[in-house]
């Protein structure tokens, strides 16, 4: 398993409140290598992009799904596409995805970067969750690439599909006049 | 010791991408570039999406749904691949007395675990209902499948065999508990078995492992239903089953909650089944 983020969570967990009865981590692609796969052969650059209250509003109205953050972390790609990195929340899970879109607002790509798990309440915390977007991900790399095989009832992906589809409508609210 | 330093000396992708409604991870090791894993995983996870657009229940354009639109009017011809899956599931409804049935999507919909696509469906249907001819299936009643416990591991099935030929890597697929590896001797796997997280270990007994539950269900809610009381099995248990291949160990966990004496089905296919439960206890199924 990956033993750096394990060891990084839990002593971070352990320092806010009580040890939860469990939390893991997976760490799939690094930021570097999702770029690779999602928009290779293109030149990237990194734009600091903030959503006004109002776009926030619009996208949450239009998605149906809450903007949690109002920084993108994005990419726009030599091509017109973007490459974003996002995160995800769930009830006890918070994944951290990478999502290509191309000129024309196509999501083209979606990798799973990280995935964390929790339960002890942490989870709810916008702060405690927010100290890890867009960390670490390059350090991941060759660090300990084992993933720990688990075998469980089938988990919906629905949390997802939903992120991606908030992404869409940043798009086409905000990304598209970029 | 060996095992762990040879692994170091690989170069190893992990990929996760969510596919068939879940997470799908596929890990690569091997003494490769990363591109070269890369493309590897690529492969793997477009032929998943191949069987997803084949066998998906929300897909308009997916051949499941044309058996769902047609087959009860008409015969509608098929690809190998949905073939291959409605047999194993018809053969199983056979072995298990009508206790797996891919045609009991109304209970599903009631559940909320679909969504209703399908109006005036015939509540007296069942897998009984579906009939084979060469390629093409036709429905004798107006009934709507749904491949949901079979599927997956049929995917995972797939994918696996296109990367058969590189016996030198280490390979693992997991799509949301469905697990194969091509070299599974002498690994352990980890089983969750509680809705926060608790993991049992067991060895990779065969190729291929399934498991089942409800931790991740509303409470009261349950994807196991008895087709013909149409009663919800609400069993905080967790079922796991390996096999030679996945999609026999998918089908064979939702069996294994139902069916009494499983012991002649597992015997048939080869196949060992394990039950977990709420405090972490194991039991071979027998």
């Amino acid at each position: 398993m990956n033993l750096k983020p394990f060891l990084t969570t839990t002593l971070l967990v352990g320092a806010l409140s009580a040890t939860p009865e469990f939390v893991y981590a997976k760490t799939y692609l690094t930021v570097d290598q999702a770029k690779k796969i999602l928009v290779p052969n293109v030149k990237l650059e990194k734009l600091e992009i903030v959503l006004t209250k109002e776009q926030q509003k619009a996208i949450k109205k239009l998605s149906k799904v809450r903007v949690n953050n109002d920084k993108i972390n994005a990419y726009k790609t030599s091509d017109g596409g973007w490459f974003i990195i996002d995160q995800v929340i769930g009830k006890h899970e918070n994944i951290d995805i990478a999502v290509s879109i191309d000129k024309y607002g196509k999501v083209s790509g979606v990798e799973v970067l990280t995935y964390r798990e929790t339960y002890g309440g942490e989870v709810r915390n916008q702060k405690w969750l927010a100290q890890f977007l867009g960390k670490d991900h390059n350090e991941h790399l060759r660090l300990d690439k084992q993933i720990k095989n688990i075998s469980g009832a089938t988990l919906s992906c629905r949390h997802i599909t939903d992120g991606v589809n908030r992404l869409m409508h940043t798009w086409n609210e905000v990304l598209r006049y970029i | 010791m060996q095992l762990a330093a040879r692994t170091q000396e690989l170069n190893t992708i992990s990929r996760c991408k969510t596919l068939l409604g879940t997470f799908v991870e596929i890990t690569i090791s091997g003494n490769e570039s990363d591109d070269y894993l890369i493309q590897l995983t690529n492969d793997a996870f477009n032929e998943i999406s191949r069987i997803e657009k084949i066998m998906s229940y929300y897909d308009d354009e997916s051949e499941v749904t044309l058996l769902n639109k047609f087959a009860h009017k008409k015969d509608c011809e098929v690809s190998s691949d949905l073939l291959v899956v409605l047999k194993k599931a018809l053969n199983l409804s056979d072995l298990s007395n009508g206790l797996f049935d891919v045609t009991i999507v109304p209970s599903l919909v009631k559940q909320k675990l679909l969504l209703k696509k399908y109006h005036f469906l015939d509540k007296k249907s069942s897998y009984k209902d579906i009939i084979i001819k060469g390629n093409y299936i036709s429905f004798n009643r107006k009934l709507a499948i749904d491949l949901g416990g079979i599927a997956k591991g049929y995917a995972v099935d797939k994918a696996m065999s296109l990367l058969e030929e590189f016996s030198d890597m280490d390979i693992v697929i997991n799509a949301g508990g469905d697990i194969a590896m091509n070299n599974s001797r002498g690994k352990l796997i980890d089983i969750r078995y509680s809705k926060f997280g608790n993991l049992v270990k067991l060895p990779m007994y065969n190729k291929s492992l399934a498991t089942s539950a409800n931790y991740y269900q509303k409470e009261g809610k349950s994807a196991i239903i008895n087709p013909k009381t149409k009663s919800v099995n609400l069993s905080n248990k967790t079922v796991s089953v390996f096999a030679n291949d996945c999609i026999t160990a998918d089908a064979l966990t939702k069996v294994s909650f139902l069916v009494e004496n499983i012991s002649y089905i597992l015997k048939s296919m080869s196949a060992r089944a394990f039950e977990i439960d709420d405090k972490g206890r194991i039991k071979e199924i027998q």
